[in-house]
């Protein structure tokens, strides 16, 4: 198995990506009134020299291709939707201050509208009316085809295959951080669960050993299945509610859910020594492609194309030494229409909120850009 | 992590590997319509084998198989079979489960074989074998298995890429495996069986592969249910050097029993051409311990054919011996 970066781990490597792009001599993608971007890096890896022959078709999609960038530095692409400025990318990879760097060179200031927290999906407008928005196909693209990341302005970033058809993506197991004792006996299985140990999300939320759990987001937590069954399909970072005894006084607190990055490998699993960088949001999608496209993971937001330049999905994650998942394009466009549909009833905000914690219960499925009064808007216009 | 389980897949070291992968050696970019013509041939390929490919449940993990014949015969990694004579669960993409048992395995090549356990007639989805010969560099190729175990709801999943490198016992390709692919088939784009997953290297484009060869060449034994040993010679090379020249034989050893000396030239092992070191090296730990090899040699003026029964080398217990160690006697 690949070995998986913790988010800040990840946050790390990004960081001194940056930093190199910015020592590095001018680059020949420069696009006018904006520093260099980073350069494309080249992908290591042996298909390089297949990225040649699918340059046509990066160049039939680069217009409908932009560069998302944080603070100057691209941090996903996106994929143009609308010719009025409508611009889909990757929710988690955005920042504070978002810039869209488009095909023709202009980059422009990015509001906003609206995010899909089930897909990770953000919509973003750019003040432009004259874009020239993405060519989806019908019908999905079957294993075993060829498909093709464009990068921004129009090189090809990764060539690959579909290695599996749409499907389901569990979300990565979450922890609350208990270490709960297993009752011994049927008869005791009522008694409320004694926490032995705490870690994660349950520590920091001051829970200790020797407290009894009376219920978890509401469901008594009765068993060990009661438990696992209240945190099943909630996503990481979600803060559930738990209600314990403590000295025979009852206590409530919030635990934020977290993913487990502890877990060795097992007995043959030896994670691949070497570089590998992977999404940090890679998993809980309601429906993805699976290819082969080796890609760094700041190329994902953008289009996936056919060998006939139209679109078969958006990179969704980079998730392991073999696959890269991509939203089907049926999928993007449904969620396109929910995510317009919101920003109409909702005016979008001048500052990008970074993802709030959410509290139970869940959030709505598509939830409108809030203000955020921490963050100071101005600091980051022009 | 989405569901962490354990997977087979072992880890080649990073610092030999580096030096397998001859980029330079491939042919030619291909062009966009050659592109196409390899896509159309690649998901017949894929429709064709698919059906074949099965998961396979050990008590370590996930790996995969390829079903070859329709009594039911499966080729996989041997460090998925395990020991001769083991059960297993062997679930099939229509999601018909079945118990197999291990049969031989190869411990130097990583070759395993399983039969599945099935009551009556029956007429298992099969892929054809390939022929022995290794497809040529730069040959298009697609691995098929389950990449981090099976998911009930995720058909075989396929990798497409090209042979990188050729040895014996190995073939190299950039179809990208994780644990669960191993003993998974790859295929070439007539839909024919060429090899089977068995590790990976440091770096995305290591992908390494049983060749069809090495399963053919023990077929017998590994059907009959032998653990087989990596053969071993007992020679030592040249300081610094790949030459296939023998610097210096184990007392005892098995080049030394045959009458091999200090300063012979190896030309050729079972009649194939030698000529590297560590070529020879490969050679010889495809082959297994017992048997007995033509080893030809030029000494002097002269050419010598010595006949050699081949040893077990120290580290055959491991399921994987480290090919990549220059170090390594074979």
């Amino acid at each position: 198995m690949t070995r998986r970066l913790h988010p800040r781990a990840w946050r790390a490597v990004w960081a001194i990506a940056a930093l190199c792009a910015a020592v590095l001599p001018g680059s020949a993608q420069a696009a006018p009134g904006e520093t260099a971007p980073r350069e494309l890096r080249p992908i290591p890896e042996p298909r390089q020299d297949l990225l040649e022959a699918v340059e046509p078709v990066a160049q039939a999609g680069r217009d409908a291709v932009v560069e998302v960038r944080n603070g100057g530095v691209g941090s996903a692409l996106g994929v143009v939707v609308a010719a009025e400025g409508l611009i889909l990318t990757k929710a988690s990879e955005l920042g504070v201050s978002v810039r869209v760097a488009l095909a023709d060179g202009r980059t422009l200031d990015a509001r906003l509208v609206a995010s899909d927290p089930a897909t990770d999906l953000a919509l973003l407008r750019v003040p432009a009316a004259d874009l020239r928005p993405v060519v989806w196909a019908n019908g999905d693209a079957g294993v075993g085809r060829w498909v093709v990341t464009p990068g921004p302005f129009g090189r090809a970033a990764s060539l690959g295959v579909v290695s599996s058809p749409p499907r389901r993506l569990a979300a990565d197991r979450l922890l609350l951080g208990l270490v709960l004792e297993i009752a011994p006996h049927p008869q005791h299985r009522d008694h409320p669960l004694r926490v032995l140990g705490v870690q994660l999300g349950a520590a920091e939320a001051g829970l200790r050993p020797g407290d009894r759990l009376l219920s978890i987001a509401g469901r008594a937590a009765t068993s060990f299945d009661s438990v696992a069954q209240a945190v099943a399909d909630r996503v990481e970072g979600e803060r559930v509610e738990v209600a314990y005894l403590r000295d025979d006084q009852r206590q409530t607190a919030r635990i934020t859910l977290q993913r487990d990055t502890r877990i060795q490998p097992g007995p043959f699993e030896t994670p691949a020594p070497g570089r590998l960088l992977v999404s940090a949001r890679r998993s809980g999608f309601p429906s993805v492609l699976q290819h082969d496209s080796v890609l760094e993971p700041w190329l994902c937001g953008g289009p996936l194309l056919n060998l006939e330049g139209q679109a078969v999905g958006l990179n969704i994650a980079r998730a392991g030494r073999e696959a890269t998942y991509a939203l089907p394009a049926a999928l993007v466009r449904q969620r396109l229409q929910v995510l317009i549909a919101a920003s109409r009833q909702a005016p979008p905000q001048r500052v990008l909120a970074p993802q709030p914690a959410r509290d139970t219960p869940p959030a709505p499925a598509v939830r409108e850009n809030r203000p955020t009064p921490a963050r100071q808007p101005a600091a980051h216009e022009g | 992590m989405r569901r962490r389980r354990t997977c087979f897949l072992l880890t080649l070291a990073l610092c030999a590997a580096a030096a397998l992968f001859p980029t330079a050696a491939l042919p030619a970019p291909p062009t966009l319509g050659q592109l196409r013509q390899v896509e159309r041939n690649a998901t017949a390929a894929i429709d064709r084998v698919a059906p074949a490919v099965v998961a396979i449940q050990t008590p370590e993990g996930w790996g995969s198989g390829v079903v070859v014949s329709a009594e039911g015969l499966v080729l996989t990694a041997g460090h998925v079979s395990g020991e001769p004579g083991r059960r297993c669960r062997v679930v099939f993409p229509s999601g018909r489960e079945l118990r197999g048992r291990s049969l031989g395995r190869h411990l130097g090549n990583d070759a395993g074989m399983i039969e599945l356990a099935a009551e009556g007639a029956h007429a298992f989805p099969y892929a054809t074998l390939g022929p022995t010969g290794a497809p040529p560099l730069g040959a298009w190729v697609v691995s098929l298995g389950h990449p981090g175990g099976f998911e009930d709801d995720r058909p075989v999943t396929a990798r497409l890429g090209r042979i990188a490198d050729r040895r014996p016992g190995t073939l190299q390709s950039d179809c990208t495996l994780v644990g669960g692919d191993s003993g998974g088939p790859l295929i070439d784009l007539q839909g024919r069986v060429r090899g089977v997953h068995s590790r990976i290297g440091g770096r995305v484009g290591l992908n390494y592969h049983v060749p069809t060869a090495a399963f053919v060449r023990h077929w017998p034994d590994l059907q009959e249910g032998r653990q087989l040993r990596a053969g071993f010679l007992g020679v030592s090379r040249v300081d610094l050097s790949n030459e296939p020249v023998v610097a210096d034989v184990q007392p005892g050893g098995p080049a030394d029993v045959a009458g091999v000396l200090p300063g012979d030239r190896v030309t050729a092992f079972g009649g194939a051409a030698i000529d590297s070191f560590t070529g020879l090296g490969d050679a010889v730990s495809n082959r297994a311990a017992g048997e007995t090899v033509t080893l030809t040699v030029r000494r002097g003026s002269r050419t010598l054919d010595l006949r050699v029964e081949l040893g077990v080398r120290p580290e055959a217990d491991q399921p994987n011996p480290p090919k990549s160690q220059p170090e390594a006697l074979p």
